[in-house]
């Protein structure tokens, strides 16, 4: 019993004593006389009125107010009775004894007294680590309170509750690219409130820090969306994902045509194209955009996930996008296979080939010495293997071309310069080189 | 008469227990209507006191007092009425709040309680045997009980009556709350509760008695009327109101989006879908949300505007309905689609989807960009706003819901509202599939072709990468002949060199023509041939020198 209460009852009970101890003097006189038992009934009997009338008086003022109390907030018996009991206890530890109500998850819990919910206070809050809640009273905005346990005061109520863990909300943007082709692409927001101080648990536990300016901003900016439903009003999640990151991602990748999203490898290898952005740097662009607009409404932005960007299933399949997808990555990997594995192969084969040619180039050359039972002069040989070589180089370039005949001249100067045989049959001309190319 | 006291206190105990076991399941009807004109005090006085069975403390006096029963009787129901009476009178919660016509009943019927109160009482003192200690403690063992209880009502009543702290002479307040709510004929009590209006005393608006009240929820406002005269906008918070005021509707101070999506037609015809929304409050000004504080709006004007904005359209709408008039948050997304349907029609489709990305093009007769800049400009003294200079978006929808909000804010900010947001809320799309289909076969196309010359280019790439290899071979073969064989020539002199150069062609030629990977691309005949050159040019080597 709270101290008001003790000193009401104090009172009664002073005037009980008081009526009592005068009784006896009124009716006996000076007490000269002992009473009898007929006089004694007859005390006891006016006592047991008068303390009678009185208690009545104290129980039943509350009844009175407990039947007001029911039918302004349209409570049960119970509920009212329990109601206006903590209402005449004031504020004090008292009134909100028994009755706690609980924040956790960012929600009331709902097997929590209805009657703190629906009415309000003397009751006792309990905000759980990660809650933050807004309080009301008679139509406004009372209290911020962290976690911890409070008393509610009399018809202070749960306004709103604020998780202050890290929210993630994933949407699927639906846009179009600058070509006129819709597509659609993921993204997912990891927000929460604002902190009034630095958050690093060296060596602390949580709570969560947070800033009062942050919370009110975010519980008083929710938006009403339509007349009923219980989506009416976004909560401030809503509004960050559906409203802020939903509109920046649709902003920033309708300025794209399709093909700057799909398959960007295969445009990079385009000399004439400026190189397309790829995904980290439109999730760069979006994540700075939507986190400037979280702070004008109190809320960090951690970080933005985007997906691929896929055009809409109904418009391009994806089975025929895989198809060419699938065409194109095909050349790449056989691009990319023989120029790195079967190099090796190729020149070895190449090697062979160039063999074969040069072989069958001087074996055209040489056909016809073996025709006839005539001598064979080296210097026919030797012309016959110029003129294959310069066939030969003439598919090198001009640079390799002048190598080749250079060396093959120095060569053929070497054999040249020695001196003369008589006997020797005279000297075969040498074919000219080629022209360089 | 020992055994009388004993049975008035026996039957007062259980008349105390049992009539309060009965109420407290039994809450006294607000019927609305008074039984009878000025018959509410003592309505209430019954409610409240009569269950406490004042007469009966009293009683148990009878034959203490060398007074006739009656007397005692009569003055054990008349004491304490005298008090409730006095009570009553004085406390003025049947008197105020446009209740002055009950004061002269209530003075009058006071008046002759006290008076007939007095008679008895003096009639009593003025008897032969009569103690006057006696008399004295029976008096006050009577009134004592129902003082002690009106002390407790005028101590408690004020905490369990939601009423602001600001409010004046709350003790009144809440008698007057309390006590007219057990006259059967209280005022009226509402709460807001989600938006809407819920009765919860139910009262005589005109003439109940005590104020009635009205509590909203913190981000609302009540516009309460009285018959047919809007009165104010109160709230929010806990308000009295006026004899005859009644709720006529609340208004939402929050942020208000509302979201549609338009069908309009493209300047080349083409019909398309635009989503667009709005974002808007009552008008706010420069006031900020706080707590302890009411929700602020700039002034009670922009609230009734706002409200009185409302449009009765039947169309749509069956004739039960058809004069109720749409909701005030329902406006701007009205003017922002009829807005925005006469803003797409200045475009081509094709620049629906462009935007101006580069601040020279923009100043470039007939580039694209400078055509878009010029429809822009074209829409804007269309819809009657001034010049805007920022209009170079990069998407062409953000100009148009922009150039749309400015339109919409033109017309509702002096209506008491506050646009905050809004325009172009999605991507535009064309209504008809075949639309779409074009650009995607379109895109298609672009797409196949861009992949075929990929595929060529690869081609070409692999052809000139082989030719490159094999020129690599001939060149690496023919130097290394060229290199071997002058390092055989360093080591010959005279006359022999050249035969030395045709015997060591012709040698390196049919090592090659025998490696088994160059034999089987050869004729079968190769290797005989060269052969039998080699030894020609050997039997004539024979004759000269023998390398």
């Amino acid at each position: 019993m709270n101290l008001r209460r003790t000193l009401v009852f104090l009172a009664i009970g002073v005037l009980l004593v008081a009526y009592a101890a005068t009784l006896p003097i009124v009716l006996w006189g000076d007490g000269r006389q002992s009473p009898g038992p007929s006089q004694r009934t007859d005390y006891l009997v006016l006592v047991a009125g008068f303390g009678t009338a009185l208690l009545a008086a104290f129980y039943h003022v509350p009844r009175v107010l407990r039947q007001y109390t029911q039918a302004l907030h349209d409570l049960s018996t119970d509920d009212a009775e329990a109601l206006t009991s903590r209402l005449l206890s004031g504020l004090t530890p008292y009134a909100a004894r028994g009755v706690t109500l609980s924040v956790q998850g960012g929600q009331v819990d709902l097997d929590g007294p209805p009657v703190v919910h629906k009415v309000g206070g003397p009751a006792r809050l309990n905000v759980d680590h990660n809650n933050v809640v807004v309080t009301s009273r008679l139509g406004m905005l009372g209290r911020i309170l962290g976690p911890g346990v409070h008393n509610l005061r009399a018809f202070e109520k749960v306004w709103d509750v604020v998780d202050m863990r890290p929210q993630r909300r994933t949407v699927t943007v639906k846009f179009m690219t600058r070509d006129g082709i819709p597509a659609s692409c993921q993204a997912s927001i990891v927000c929460r409130i604002a902190s009034s101080r630095h958050e690093e648990f060296e060596g602390a536990m949580p709570p969560f820090g947070y800033s009062e300016r942050a919370v009110l901003k975010v519980t008083t900016s929710k938006s009403v969306r339509k007349h009923e439903g219980s989506d009416r009003v976004s909560d401030w999640v809503t509004g960050m994902s559906m409203g802020v990151l939903d509109g920046a991602v649709r902003d920033v990748l309708e300025q794209y045509r399709l093909d700057e999203f799909l398959n960007p490898r295969y445009w990079l290898e385009e000399d004439d194209v400026p190189a397309p952005k790829l995904l980290p740097e439109f999730e760069v662009e979006i994540e700075r955009i939507v986190r400037d607009k979280g702070a004008e409404r109190g809320v960090i932005v951690e970080r933005i996930e985007l997906g691929m960007v896929r055009p809409a299933e109904e418009a391009i399949s994806r089975q025929w996008l895989e198809f060419w997808q699938a065409k194109l990555q095909k050349n790449i990997d056989t691009y990319t296979l023989e120029a790195a594995t079967d190099l090796e192969q190729l020149a070895e084969d190449a090697r062979v080939e160039a063999q074969v040619r040069f072989v069958n180039r001087m074996l055209e050359e040489v056909q016809g010495l073996i025709s006839d039972e005539v001598e064979v002069p080296p210097q026919l040989i030797i012309a016959s293997f110029l003129e294959v070589l310069y066939a030969v180089v003439s598919d090198q370039a001009p640079e390799r071309q002048r190598l080749f005949i250079s060396q093959a001249e120095d060569l053929i100067r070497v054999a040249t310069t020695t001196p003369q045989d008589p006997r020797s049959p005279p000297t075969a001309e040498l074919p000219a080189g080629p022209q360089s190319r | 008469m020992v055994a009388v006291r004993v049975g008035f206190l026996v039957f007062y105990l259980m008349g105390t227990y049992l009539l309060n076991r009965y109420l407290r399941g039994h809450l006294p009807t607000s019927s609305g209507l008074p039984a009878s004109p000025g018959s509410e005090p003592w309505m209430a006085l019954l409610w409240v006191w009569g269950p406490t069975l004042w007469v009966f403390p009293g009683l148990l006096w009878i034959g203490l007092l060398d007074l006739s029963p009656v007397f005692v009787l009569a003055l054990s129901f008349l004491l304490p009425l005298c008090c409730l009476s006095l009570f009553v009178l004085f406390s003025g919660v049947f008197t105020s709040y446009g209740q002055s016509a009950n004061r002269p009943p209530l003075i009058l019927v006071t008046g002759s309680i006290l008076l007939f109160t007095a008679l008895i009482f003096l009639a009593a003192l003025i008897q032969p045997e009569i103690s006057y200690a006696r008399f004295g403690l029976f008096c006050l063992s009577s009134i004592t009980p129902t003082t002690v209880s009106v002390w407790l009502l005028i101590l408690w009543a004020p905490a369990v009556v939601p009423m602001s702290d600001d409010v004046d002479a709350p003790l009144r307040i809440a008698l007057s709350l309390v006590l007219g709510f057990f006259s059967t004929v209280p005022g009226t009590t509402w709460f807001v509760e989600d938006g809407k209006v819920h009765k919860r005393i139910k009262g005589n608006v005109g003439g109940g008695i005590g104020p009635g009240l009205l509590v909203t929820e913190p981000e609302n406002v009540v516009v309460l009327k009285m018959g047919s005269r809007i009165t104010r906008v109160a709230g929010p918070g806990a308000i009295l109101t006026q004899r005859g005021e009644v709720p006529f509707r609340v208004v939402d101070l929050r942020d208000q989006t509302r979201s549609s999506t338009v069908s309009a037609i493209t300047r080349d015809g083409i019909e398309v879908r635009v989503p667009t929304s709005s974002a808007f409050r009552i008008q706010r000004g420069s006031r900020q949300i706080s707590l302890g504080a009411p929700w602020p709006y700039r002034a009670q004007r922009d609230v009734l505007q706002a409200l009185f904005a409302e449009e009765v359209d039947p169309s749509g709408r069956s004739p039960l309905d058809a004069h109720t008039a749409h909701p005030w948050e329902d406006l701007p997304i009205k003017l922002s689609a009829h807005k925005l349907e006469q803003a797409v029609s200045f475009y081509s489709l094709d620049q629906l989807y462009a935007g101006i990305t580069d601040a020279k093009s923009m100043r470039v007769p007939r580039d694209p960009q400078y055509e878009l800049l010029k429809t822009h400009r074209l829409v804007e003294t269309s819809l009657g706003l001034s010049k805007d200079r920022q209009l170079g978006d990069r998407l062409c929808r953000q100009t148009i819901g922009k150039t749309v909000r400015r339109s919409v804010q033109q017309a509702l900010v002096p209506r008491g509202f506050e646009i905050s947001g809004g325009g172009v809320g999605g991507s535009i799309e064309p209504v008809s599939r075949g639309i779409t289909e074009q650009r995607v076969e379109a895109w298609q196309s672009r797409f196949i072709a861009k992949a075929m010359d990929w595929q060529e280019s690869i081609e070409r790439k692999r052809v000139t990468a082989l030719g490159k290899i094999r020129q690599d071979a001939d060149g690496k073969m023919i130097s290394g002949l060229i290199a071997e064989t002058s390092e055989r020539l360093k080591d010959v002199d005279g006359a022999g060199k050249r035969e030395l150069i045709a015997y060591h062609v012709l040698d390196r030629l049919i090592g090659m023509a025998r490696s088994s990977e160059v034999q089987r691309m050869l004729p079968e005949s190769a290797v005989p041939t060269l052969e039998k050159v080699f030894r020609k040019i050997e039997r004539d080597a024979d004759g000269g020198v023998n390398p």
